[in-house]
């Protein structure tokens, strides 16, 4: 019987064990998996999860019609685990075979593909090795395209993994190269690819994957923490077939006179919109080594310069809005006219007195009439003149590095030049504003802000950095219409109107001749210039072509066929209907 | 409680019913019938639990193993498929050593610890194999076999039956230790000698449970405790890596030491922290690709921790629990000594096991290195557990009074 008893307590004492186990368990789990539970589970979770950048893509540029100047392609990092190279089971999907592939053979077979030695890679990885045997990450190769990528990934090679990688490409290369920019391996370095950064720019997304502690990426564990947003397509004004028009026709006429750089540029007169901004030399954007540093901007944004007669349209426009002259008044030029001490003012051809009207004067560009009109207004009104063109600040555009020009101040100007930069030396400009004041010559007095970026359309729909639209008037419509019209017997009558008239159209235009000052005073060295409107009668579109230093022509001469050729491109282009009315220009001489 | 319990000799009655049924059947049919024939409710429990138990130890096998197994283009299924079959090779073997009358077990006990120590003693030669530190495997024609489970097995039925005749009636302390303790002693020794730490402390919990259910004297049974403690944490002590590991245990991992002897432990308290309370989902567990060593086998409670959650832990615990009952209650209807010894001997082995496995799992215990017994993968220990629960099924369906010495 007291075995008995004795048999009963012990397993009294052995459910009593099990159950206090038991209990100390729950309370162990509880421990753990509820109250310590998120503590742990974050431990765990940091020590195996792997965040990574989602990278969104850079918006496009595009022309007005939607053709891409710059677009986005990826290109493809090949990297390798050095820690996890070794011999691979390779599964032959057909036949279900399992080979085994050396880790010679499978860096073969990726060389080949990638065009590299397998040695050096074999090497590359070694040395990663020796230096870190628990080395997880190294480049094979960086940037290969699609094709290479897919092909590589195809060898499954388990310790080959693989990064993408947005590129920029510009499939129209030079075309518009100078205005688009180009990327850096550190992002944007110029042009609207620097300036419209805000809008082009891809907001990364992040998200993050678990991995195995052999580092195999567990199945369902992406968690994508941040949708990356892409970048807004930038839509500029340009048109890119003009835009590679007029880089062709400066670049052929810039070669055949050997000059030093050239400009063309071309604005829509409703809107302020340019058409076209070429340079030459320029830059192709896909190949930026392969230009020199000088020569990968816009200069006819960047680089103001003495634009010479060409500004006289506008010294004009001004003086016939001010009421200093009418068109039909009578002057009597002579040969020269006398500024301050010795200084005096010549005109470009030799001639005794002449009998011109003040129409006659701007038609003939007489630098010795131009500047007896003037002599009746005073030094602030000659300077302000100048600036209701906006020639002393940067155009609207606001490019990259734009510039804007220089208009002596007339508390300081000295009595030679108050005279000669109404004429367009000792003061400067840029084509986009020699363009930019032309536009509201040929627009009827009302000046545009001058535009290169119609809209920055954003991935949601949304459209910013539109134009305002507003004009200023800044002459009277009588006076700007009365300007294109003496502009008009230019071409009509000039002595290059053989090589402006276009048939069919009323061409309005200006030439320019300037002296460059080179150390201080004015030398052999010539920059110049045409710029012009058509259709006179209704101008439409605005075309200034700068060809600077010439070797063999030194006259405006050499920008009239580049103008014409341009001008005519453009009106075909824009299917501008012709003129139906001949040409009344007002009487030149008396 | 006895209400429910059919009373002694059910089977006895249901042999005879089904031997006196028509014959149109033949012998066959008979057999086939006494095997499966309805036996007591904690018969029927001690098996159910442990069948469920293999079961569920098959699915958590999967899920925690099929990563391990497909690495570099290995067959996913490989080690599942490895303890699938040792599980139709052991439940069979189980239901059919149920059958085996208690005599059998007495016949051959002598020769079974004799087997079982010339096994174990075959791991020294070189059929022996080496894992993990452990010298606890021989391999014989491809085949693994881990000696120190069958001689478990071996002991437990040899203890029973030299401590019988004199249960409840030990004299002195040599009636205690011999021939008992000679003979376990040297089983033991055999087993720490391939340094397998885990597997003598629960040798050792066999001695102890089979002395106490005898009915040897508190105070014997305490001393061999405090004995055995002792020589444990000597033991402990006497090696680095043990000594590492239970300072880490007791005073927390240094950071070399989570790179080191802290990495499963830590990962194993992490993954039933990601558990919660309702667990990631079956299959879901993130710890078993490559982080947590063993997951399939000692660290298995880990992932059904993380997959299954608080919940799915605390069934297992129970599953254990009522397996304890079962053979507790079992226990109870012994009258005859040796029934109640191995019985009692298989409980501790199993339930103490599972606790020990749990506990290390849990942090409560230094990492020792014993598997989930029933759960766990690994061929030897499932099918020799399965012959234990056999063993104790055999026992509790062939109870006849016999006659009290």
């Amino acid at each position: 019987m007291i075995a008995v008893r004795r048999t009963r307590r012990r397993l009294a004492l052995t459910v009593l064990l099990v159950a206090a186990v038991l209990l100390a368990f729950l309370v162990r789990l509880i421990d753990i998996q509820v109250v310590r539970a998120g503590e742990l589970a974050e431990q765990s979770e940091a020590r195996r999860s792997i965040p990574q950048v989602l990278q969104g893509a850079r918006g496009d540029i595009v022309d007005r019609n939607g053709v891409v100047l710059a677009d986005t392609v990826y290109r493809y990092d090949i990297t390798v685990s050095p820690r996890f190279v070794a011999p691979s089971t390779i599964l032959d999907e057909t036949t279900g075979e399992r080979t085994t592939r050396s880790v010679e053979d499978a860096l073969g077979q990726l060389a080949a593909l990638t065009g590299q030695d397998p040695l050096q890679l074999k090497s590359l990885i070694d040395a990663e090795l020796a230096a870190d045997p628990e080395d997880d990450f190294a480049y094979l190769v960086r940037g290969v395209e699609t094709e290479v990528y897919q092909a590589v990934r195809e060898l499954r090679i388990p310790w080959v993994y693989f990064e993408r990688q947005p590129a920029r490409a510009y499939p129209n290369g030079q075309v518009a190269g100078n205005l688009v920019g180009f990327l850096g391996t550190d992002g944007p370095q110029t042009g609207l690819e620097l300036s419209a950064d805000e809008c082009l720019a891809a907001t990364d997304g992040t998200s993050t994957y678990e991995r195995g502690a052999d580092g195999v990426r567990l199945p369902g564990t992406t968690v994508v923490e941040q949708e990356p947003v892409d970048g807004g397509t930038l839509e500029l004004t340009i048109d890119r077939d003009v835009q590679w028009f007029a880089q062709q026709a400066i670049a052929e006429q810039a070669s055949a006179i050997g000059a030093d750089w050239a400009t063309a540029f071309v604005v829509r007169v409703a809107d302020g919109a340019v058409v076209a901004a070429a340079d030459w030399p320029t830059v192709d954007p896909n190949d930026v080594n392969g230009t020199p540093a000088d020569n990968l901007g816009a200069r006819s944004f960047t680089a103001p310069y003495e634009p010479g007669s060409t500004i006289k349209a506008l010294t004009f426009a001004a003086l016939l809005d001010e009421g200093v002259t009418t068109p039909t008044e009578k002057f009597t030029v002579p040969g020269r006219y006398a500024t301050i001490l010795n200084y005096t003012i010549g005109d470009a051809w030799a001639h005794g007195d002449l009998p011109l009207t003040t129409a006659g004067i701007l038609m003939n560009s007489s630098n010795v009439g131009t500047s007896m009109v003037v002599e009746r207004t005073s030094l602030e009104q000659r300077a302000e003149m100048l600036q209701r063109y906006g020639l002393d600040e940067p155009t609207a555009v606001g490019f990259l590095g734009e510039e804007g020009g220089d208009i002596q101040d007339p508390a300081s100007i000295d009595g030679h030049s108050a005279f000669t930069q109404m004429f367009g030396q000792g003061m400067t400009a840029t084509s986009a504003q020699v363009a930019s004041a032309y536009q509201a010559i040929a627009n009827g007095g009302v000046h545009m802000p001058l535009t290169l970026v119609a809209g920055c359309r954003h991935t949601d729909g949304t459209v910013t950095m539109q134009p305002t639209g507003e004009g200023e008037r800044i002459l009277s419509q009588e006076a700007a219409d009365t300007t294109v019209s003496i502009l008009e017997s230019v071409v009509t009558d000039g002595f290059l109107s053989s090589q402006l008239s276009i048939p069919g159209y009323r061409v309005a235009a200006k030439t320019g001749t300037a002296e460059v000052a080179e150390n201080g005073r004015y030398g052999g060295q010539r920059i110049v210039s045409l710029a012009g409107m058509a259709p006179a009668d209704d101008p439409q579109f605005v075309v200034v072509v700068t060809l600077a230093r010439p070797d063999t022509m030194k006259t405006s001469a050499a920008a009239a066929p580049t103008f014409r050729s341009i001008m005519t491109q453009v009106l075909k282009t824009f299917r501008v209907p012709p003129s139906t009315q001949p040409a009344q220009s007002p009487p030149l001489t008396w | 409680m006895t209400a429910t319990r059919p009373p002694h000799g059910t089977d006895r009655t249901a042999r005879s019913a089904g031997a006196s049924a028509p014959a149109h059947g033949g012998a066959a049919i008979v057999a086939v019938r006494r095997l499966f024939t309805a036996q007591s409710a904690d018969w029927m429990l001690v098996l159910g639990t442990t069948i469920f138990l293999v079961l569920l130890g098959l699915v958590m096998v999967l899920s925690s193993s099929f990563v391990q197994s497909g690495k570099g283009g290995g067959d996913f299924f490989g080690i599942f498929a490895r303890q699938g079959a040792f599980a139709l090779i052991g439940i069979p073997l189980m239901l059919l050593i149920s059958r085996l009358p208690a005599v059998f077990w007495r016949r051959w006990a002598r020769n079974g610890v004799l087997l079982g120590l010339g096994l174990q003693l075959l791991v020294f030669t070189p059929l022996g194999n080496e894992y993990g530190g452990n010298r606890n495997w021989i391999e014989i024609a491809g085949f693994s076999l881990q000696p120190s489970e069958l001689l478990k097995l071996a002991l437990v039925v040899w203890l029973a039956t030299v401590l019988a005749p004199r249960a409840d009636s030990f004299t002195d302390w040599r009636s205690v230790a011999i021939p008992a303790l000679p003979v376990s002693a040297v089983a033991i020794g055999l087993v720490l000698l391939g340094q397998d730490l885990g597997t003598v402390t629960i040798m050792a919990s066999i001695v102890l449970a089979a002395l106490f259910f005898a009915g040897a004297p508190m105070r014997h049974i305490l001393g061999l405790v405090a004995a055995g403690v002792g020589g444990a944490v000597l033991f402990a002590l006497s090696g680095a890596s043990r000594s590492d590991r239970i300072s880490a245990w007791l005073n927390g991992c240094t950071p070399e030491q989570l790179e080191d002897v802290c990495w499963q432990p830590m990962h194993g308290m992490w993954a039933l922290g990601s558990g919660g309370v309702f667990g990631v989902g079956l299959g879901n567990s993130a710890l078993k690709w490559s982080w947590l060593p063993h997951a399939e086998s000692d660290y298995i409670f880990a992932i059904v921790g993380e997959e299954l959650g608080l919940i799915g832990a605390m069934v297992v615990l129970i599953l254990f629990a009522v397996l304890a009952i079962g053979m507790v209650r079992l226990m109870r209807a012994h009258t005859d000594p040796f029934r109640r010894i191995a019985t009692g001997a298989v409980l501790v082995w199993i339930v103490g096991q599972a606790f020990v496995n749990v506990a290390v799992v849990l942090g409560m215990l230094p990492v020792l290195g014993v598997p989930l017994p029933l759960m766990s993968a690994g061929g030897t220990a499932l099918v020799a557990t399965l012959i234990a629960i056999g063993v104790v099924l055999s026992l509790a369906r062939d109870v006849r009074p016999e006659p009290r010495p």
